[in-house]
């Protein structure tokens, strides 16, 4: 069991290190994906200069670690309507929640791309297994695979960030909905006039047939 | 013999009006049969109240089981192509001749998931295909008052499915071609995501 958690610290750890190597690569943009399909603050903080901070909202929990900022910051957790992820989530996944981060210098008033330290975002739900994805949204809606696999164990999922240059979103596996097209919502009103019409023109023709025989 | 012949063709050519004047017939019964249904079972919503918009979507429904085969459970709004009409619960010959049915197995409108409403495509769904991204869908069940955006549409072959959400979802659908007076292999739907709901007190 220790062994367990063990291995999944190290996945984690190499995971936030990995992506926080690769957080340079996105410092050249700053979106403000309040703009960007994540309108509303879910929640906030400021965090001083060095130190460690907490945010919390619904099953998403965001751990500030000290030393991820030199700067005082303002941080907010951004969500947006689960629904505008709907139409370019990659087949055969669904979103299960979104979310990106807003930055801001409080000195300077300018956004923040980047971290010193990657921020570990957890998400808790029923909807999270170990087929979960997650998924970079760039400034553009699209989804991105993320080069680190989420850290997955029981019904939480781990991932560590280190740059705030694009949302995210956690898919589950979409399943089938039942019997779909099971409701017949046609009417065969074609072929009662076809039949219809038929008897009528065989009755007429009987009944001639019969008059000119007389 | 003779006579025969002409009770014979006098028989087809009667029952083969009978059988043309169906058609009229159903379309007559399709419109007084959901008049009937709007005028007599309005929603049972007593008070709604105010809810507070969720974030990652409005506040659903709850899920509770479906409700008897053939009851009444709503009205679908869709100003955009003037369609006021009632849903029933099922979607059999009977239930969709005279209101839109909702296929049992799918939680109701304004629910989490995938609600479908099934009509017919010569009368209540006539002319979904119009509607676009953006416009608005409302139903009204004696759960609230439940808006929902279109989001999109997709064409289904008999057998496929739709996916599943982890959000309220409504889907209409029907047969396609919208003008083919006959039984299609194909389901045209409309998919459209909850964005504003008004939950009924529960009593």
């Amino acid at each position: 069991m220790n062994g367990k958690i063990g291995l999944r610290t190290v996945a984690l750890t190499t995971a936030v290190l990995t992506v926080g190597a690769v957080a340079p690569a996105f410092a050249s943009t700053i979106p403000d994906f309040m703009k960007l399909g994540f309108p509303n603050i879910v929640a906030s903080t400021t965090v001083q200069a060095g130190q460690s901070a907490t945010l919390q909202y619904g099953g998403l929990t965001v751990n500030i670690p000290q030393g991820a900022f030199s700067q005082t910051v303002k941080f907010e957790l951004l969500e947006g309507q689960l629904s505008n992820f709907v139409s370019s989530v990659p087949t055969g996944q669904t979103p299960v929640v979104d979310f990106a981060f807003k930055v801001v210098n409080v000195l300077t008033n300018q956004l923040v791309a980047k971290f010193n330290k990657p921020v570990v975002v957890s998400y808790s739900g029923h909807d999270v297994s170990v087929n979960s994805k997650y998924w970079n949204i760039t400034p553009s809606g699209n989804y991105a695979s993320n080069p680190i696999a989420p850290v997955i164990s029981g019904s939480t999922l781990k991932h560590g960030n280190a740059a705030a240059a694009v949302g995210w979103v956690i898919t589950a596996p979409a399943t089938s909905v039942a019997n779909t097209t099971q409701p017949v919502t046609g009417v065969p009103l074609a072929d009662w006039l076809t039949v219809g019409a038929v008897l009528v023109v065989g009755g007429a023709l009987l009944l001639a047939t019969k008059r000119k025989e007389v | 013999m003779r006579r025969i012949t002409s009770f014979l063709g006098i028989g087809m050519i009667v029952v083969g009006i009978v059988i043309i004047l169906l058609v009229p017939l159903f379309f007559w019964q399709s419109k007084e049969g959901a008049r009937a249904l709007l005028k007599s079972s309005p929603a049972p919503i007593h008070i709604v109240l105010a809810q507070e918009q969720g974030i990652l979507y409005p506040a659903p429904a709850p899920l509770m089981t479906s409700p008897k085969i053939g009851m009444p459970i709503g009205n679908l709004f869709i100003s955009t192509i003037r369609l006021h009409a009632p849903i029933v619960e099922g979607t059999s010959d009977w239930q969709l001749r005279d209101a839109v049915g909702h296929l049992g197995g799918t939680p109701l409108p304004g629910a989490m998931g995938v609600s479908i409403l099934a009509g017919h495509n010569v009368t209540f769904f006539h002319e979904i295909g119009q509607l676009r991204p953006g416009q608005l869908i409302q139903v009204k069940t004696g759960q609230g008052i439940f808006t929902f955006r279109v989001l999109n549409h997709q064409l289904l072959h008999v057998g496929e499915t739709l996916s599943s959400t982890h959000f309220p979802m409504l889907a209409l659908e029907t047969c396609y071609p919208f003008n083919d007076w006959n039984l299609t292999p194909y389901r045209y739907i409309v998919e459209a995501a909850l964005v504003k709901s008004a939950l009924a007190k529960v009593a």
